[in-house]
């Protein structure tokens, strides 16, 4: 559904994207891997509008996406949580959640909270009063509030804590188990939850996609984590 | 004590006008870190349109009603035709723009008017006194403190009990989230320029029974807004709300105790503020831990 053909892109004059290529098909999940700097989040942010690209093309069924506000790239069905979560602190936990709300979605408040209880509990807090994890729970169940065909995440688990990622890994496990029609794209930092979520890996290096790999192929991959993603227990991991 | 006890009815009434004028440049400040400095051509506009629509057609609730649509529209015209182009650009150039749009607004009024002021009719059911016991006030200026507290009422909730309030307040803090949940920020901002700016003709309308119409009524509202946002807090409601009410009730009582310094005190209040408590004295909460 969602191709990324081939684009450059940067921030002013230093270029961070030379050619990325990657695609994802309907109801698959797909990881981006890398080391700080290679353009993961540049990507990601290239594909919701954000960024402008200076080559290359991003389309979505067929429909092409660059050059599009970023408010219409959302409305074609693509929902990003990006790196910093963007909760916001002036509003309360349940306004975060009514702002995002659509007409004619399956996915509403309440299937919101159902998800994540803890966001029932806090619904009269402000945004500013959130941990982390909770942070991060408000701003994916933001994002299905608008019934988006791919989801994005960028590092979801990032700064939380071991037992808040597990959760946090189970909770996007069970939003893929009851939406099997919507993909994913994840940005990912840590291994184990990127091959514990994606069904497919790119891995980027230096602003293009360097390797491609299936969950299986990636995780009994010990060489290639080590030589792109710096994984030092990579032999460890793939015996185990 | 008459005296006082109507002097500070008078501030309170000045005040709300205050209010209205500065709340919609606190608005679109917050939104979008624009300062509109044809937000005063606006009050003068509704004014103005006030004056000719009532001289034709007698009725005042009309001549009000239409005066701050056509202000609206105008200010729809405006901000797709001027802004649009100039949002991407440093804020001196929207200084620059809009200052611009004030000078030809407030010329076109002398031209299509005239440099002298106007003076427009106090609606006859609202004409006289009102004894509220031992006390009388003119009834007019009761009705301007009752309508534009009802306005302030009213845009609270607007802003703190709706949707489209979050996203106002959502989009103050981050253009981007909201625009990643498939907002259209340039629309929003759009609705909350216009609806500032009919706020100012509103205010413009309400005020002109009392002090007539004249070419520069614009910027001296313009001047006294900037106070009142820098004595409140830029970009916050209940700030524009407090330091209006402020201003008023301080240049109303200096008029009566040292009437040649009452245009002053305003600004020397300023001062103060932004000496002793340079963020205002009620500003927009804290970004907390985001």
């Amino acid at each position: 559904m969602l191709s990324v053909d081939g684009i450059d892109a940067g921030y002013g004059k230093s270029q961070i994207l030379y050619g990325a290529s990657l695609k994802v098909e309907q109801g698959e999940a797909v990881g981006l891997l890398g080391r700080n700097g290679a353009g993961k989040t540049t990507t990601l942010r290239a594909i919701m509008g954000l960024l402008p690209i200076s080559a290359g093309a991003i389309t979505c069924h067929g429909r092409r996406l660059d050059g599009l506000p970023t408010h219409l790239v959302a409305r074609q069905g693509l929902a990003m949580v990006p790196e910093y979560r963007g909760v916001l602190a002036q509003l309360t936990v349940e306004e975060n959640l009514q702002i995002a709300v659509r007409r004619g979605t399956a996915f509403g408040l309440t299937d919101a909270y159902a998800l994540f209880p803890r966001l029932r509990e806090r619904k009269a807090n402000s945004g500013a009063t959130l941990s982390g994890g909770e942070q991060q729970m408000l701003a994916i169940a933001r994002c299905l509030l608008a019934g988006p065909r791919l989801i994005i995440l960028d590092e979801p688990t990032q700064g939380l804590a071991p037992v808040i990622v597990d959760e946090m890994v189970e909770a996007i496990q069970g939003i893929r188990r009851s939406q099997q029609a919507t993909s994913l794209l994840l940005v990912e930092q840590n291994l184990d939850v990127c091959l514990a979520l994606a069904d497919r890996h790119y891995i980027l290096e230096e602003g293009h996609v360097v390797h491609a790999a299936s969950t299986a192929d990636l995780a009994a991959a010990p060489r290639i984590q080590q030589r792109y993603l710096g994984v030092e227990d990579g032999a460890a991991r793939a015996q185990a | 004590m008459q005296l006082y006890m109507s002097q500070l009815l008078n501030g309170i009434g000045l005040g709300m006008i205050y209010f209205l004028v500065a709340v919609g440049l606190t608005l679109v400040f917050g939104v979008m870190r624009f300062v509109n400095f044809a937000h005063g051509a606006f009050y003068l506009l509704g004014a103005y349109g006030t004056f000719t629509v009532m001289q034709v057609t007698g009725s005042f609730v009309l001549a009000v009603a239409a005066a701050v649509a056509a202000v609206a529209l105008l200010a729809l015209v405006m901000e797709r035709a001027v802004l649009a182009r100039i949002y991407a650009l440093a804020p001196t150039y929207h200084i620059l723009a809009t200052f611009g749009v004030t000078l030809i607004l407030e010329e076109a009024v002398k031209l299509l008017w005239s440099p002298a002021p106007q003076r427009v009719a106090t609606p006859e059911m609202l004409r006289g006194l009102t004894q509220m016991g031992p006390f009388a006030y003119p009834t007019y200026r009761l009705t301007i403190i009752a309508v534009a507290a009802l306005c302030a009422l009213g845009l609270w909730y607007l802003l703190e009990r709706t949707r489209y309030g979050a996203l106002v307040r959502g989009g103050a803090e981050s253009r981007e989230v909201v625009s990643l949940l498939g907002i259209d920020v340039r629309r929003l901002f759009t609705v909350n320029f216009v609806l500032g700016a009919a706020l100012a003709a509103f205010a413009g309308a309400l005020v002109s029974p009392i002090r007539g119409a004249d070419p520069g009524m614009g910027t001296e509202a313009l001047a006294v807004a900037f106070v009142v946002c820098v004595v409140g807090g830029l970009g916050s409601f209940s700030g524009a709300l407090a330091g209006a009410l402020a201003v008023g009730i301080l240049q109303s009582l200096a008029t009566s105790l040292w009437g040649a310094g009452a245009g002053l005190v305003a600004y020397i209040a300023m001062a103060l503020v932004l000496l002793v408590r340079p963020e205002g004295l009620m500003p927009r909460a804290s970004r907390g831990a985001a």
